[in-house]
């Protein structure tokens, strides 16, 4: 199959401008500015069904048409701050694509009349900050970028503006706090970014993948593009691959076309040694596990948005992660829970206090020291969590206990029973 | 404390933005590059140029994990044991690491050579267990043997 995301697998040195060109690069950009409007290319976004990669699946062009009308100047801001555990999808396009992106940036800028748009890129990752600066430079150097693009009115400049580390920047009030040269902690909802955004003006946020989008979008039409994946979840995805398996990796692939199965037996290359798959995070550690042990029926459905919620889980940003056999769940959902507790920006009290607990009554329990009262107790405080902080990370961090008690509660009874792991030794 | 160059480089910088505020983060990497860390001098220059307080200063340079107001090691190793790494033996690297460094994740080597830092992911799952060396560096596919070759060329350099 083509890749329409990964098209750095299928050409090589695609990072190049040169060659991005040879392959058609640019090309959307200049058809948006030569040959149709502003709200035009928002339209088509919107008719392509074009859904935000970064986790929550928000119709882009929607997103787009929000700003309020008029009001100058208003801002795109990417979010590049990709920091789920188990997801490095826009690592691999920014470090070997970055042109596309820039491509998609500048069209998502033109749609919406921003003539200076952010792209904000979590302090970890250097050399992909670096290839997004060189690209930039590069563009400007060919005119796709700066003043009078493709000799009109337009004008566009970029800047790259790098993090230091803080998972809570992912959450888009959060980024925009960081931006702005403060700690990132959300804002309270409403007003949303859309109206008040970076530096107060109406401000866009979309994540990186979902840029990468729009060339093709723009380049071969709406309605070939709606065609590609299932009515609900249109276009193709790139699913992180890691864990337990053979080849982990990212794999790219039409929204409804794959299942869990063919992500790890066929492109994955199957379980590692041979072994028993246990459990999958379809979602990094902020979405609830699944199971086939539990759930069947799960490794064969067809992967989209809406797919996993029969199993009480989401497809987020696809970011799977594969759990064997020999998997202590606890000591997972101990894992997972340490992120959140450390990743708490400690704005919200049941999110940052109900980390820190979670916390010690999971390590209680993997010591071999917790009580039967322990489980309830667990579900009890992720419970006051969950819906009382102002942002998605304290429902998040709610996921690896939940979703682990719900599928494996046995196993936790076990670690209290038998005063430890018996798997990894007491 | 800083450099005339890094001093006329954040000011520069404040220019770039709307709002020079946005200027805080990028100056604080700057920074550090420089000296090392993030003393309280340091940030007092940088706030007059930025236009913030340096409580306010010193609060950004401590909520994210990259900066540091201590000293640190010539070399900081920031070691990702986050699930994915985890299933792949980072947790097991990671005590072996302490072992030959002499230190726990969190402090610095005696001769100040190496810091040692547990990071959040890195994004770089599909080649676990992977650590960041320096803020600059990604080292992937780690096995005990890159390691050692890893810890020996810091020591070296």
């Amino acid at each position: 199959m083509e890749h329409l995301i990964l098209r750095d697998l299928d050409i090589e040195n695609l990072k190049d401008i040169s060659v991005y060109e040879k392959h058609g690069g640019y090309g959307a950009f200049r058809k948006a500015v030569k040959e149709l409007t502003p709200d035009q290319v928002t339209d088509a976004v919107k008719a392509s069904g074009l859904r935000g990669r970064g986790g929550a699946g928000f119709p882009a062009g929607v997103k787009w048409s929000f700003l309020p009308k008029g009001v100058f100047p208003r801002y795109l801001v990417v979010n590049a701050d990709e920091s789920e555990p188990g997801t490095f999808k826009d690592r691999q396009i920014m470090e070997r694509n970055a042109h596309q992106v820039i491509e998609g940036i500048a069209i998502a800028s033109y749609a919406i009349q921003c003539n200076h748009a952010f792209i904000y890129i979590r302090g970890e990752f250097p050399y992909a900050a670096d290839c997004l600066e060189r690209a930039i430079v590069e563009a400007e150097q060919r005119g796709y970028l700066g003043a009078n693009i493709f000799e009109t009115n337009y004008q566009l400049q970029i800047t790259v503006h790098r993090g230091a580390g803080a998972y809570i920047c992912g959450e888009e009030t959060a980024l925009l706090e960081s931006m702005e040269g403060k700690l990132g902690q959300p804002r309270v909802k409403p007003p949303f970014p859309a109206s008040v955004g970076l530096y107060n003006k109406p401000t866009v946020i979309n994540n990186v993948e979902t840029l990468a989008n729009v060339p093709a979008i723009i380049e071969r039409g709406a309605e070939w593009y709606a065609k590609i994946g299932t009515p609900k979840s249109t276009g193709p995805k790139v699913f992180c691959l890691s864990g337990h398996v053979n080849r982990p990796g990212n794999y790219e692939a039409a929204f409804g076309s794959i299942s869990f199965r063919d992500l790890i037996y066929d492109l994955g290359g199957g379980i590692r040694g041979n072994k028993k798959l246990k459990a999958i995070l379809p979602a990094g550690a902020s979405g609830p596990m699944v199971s086939p042990l539990v759930n069947p029926e799960v490794l064969d459905v067809k992967l989209d948005y809406e797919a996993l919620a029969p199993f009480g889980s989401t497809l987020g940003s696809a970011s799977v992660i594969v759990m064997d056999e020999d998997t202590c769940i606890v000591w997972a959902a101990k894992k997972m829970t340490h992120f959140f507790k450390n990743e708490s920006c400690g704005k919200c009290t049941p999110c940052r206090e109900g980390t820190y607990w979670l916390l010690k009554m999971l390590e209680r329990i993997d010591d071999g020291v917790g009580t039967s009262a322990d489980i309830d107790l667990l579900t009890n405080v992720a419970t006051q969590i969950q819906g009382r902080t102002l942002c998605p990370l304290g429902d998040f961090a709610t996921s690896p206990v939940m979703g682990s008690v719900k599928l494996f509660r046995d196993e936790y009874e076990r670690h209290i029973q038998e005063h430890g792991c018996w798997a990894r030794g007491k | 404390m800083l450099s005339e160059k890094t001093i006329n480089d954040i000011k520069l910088l404040a220019t770039k933005y709307p709002d020079k505020r946005s200027a805080l983060m990028p100056a604080l990497h700057l920074a550090q590059k420089e000296i090392g860390h993030l003393p309280d001098a340091v940030l007092d220059d940088i706030a007059e140029i930025i236009g913030v307080s340096r409580t306010e200063a010193s609060s950004v340079a401590t909520f994210y994990t990259m900066y540091t107001r201590e000293p640190r090691g010539t070399h900081t190793i920031f070691f990702c044991n986050d699930l994915p790494c985890a299933l792949r033996g980072a947790d097991e690297m990671l005590e072996q690491l302490e072992h030959k460094l002499g230190c726990k994740a969190g402090q610095t080597t005696a001769d100040g050579k190496i810091t040692l830092r547990e990071a959040e992911c890195l994004g770089g799952c599909d080649h676990a267990p992977v650590a960041l060396i320096d803020g600059a560096e990604h080292q992937s596919d780690l096995t005990l043997e890159k390691l050692d070759a890893l810890v020996a060329r810091l020591i070296n350099s």
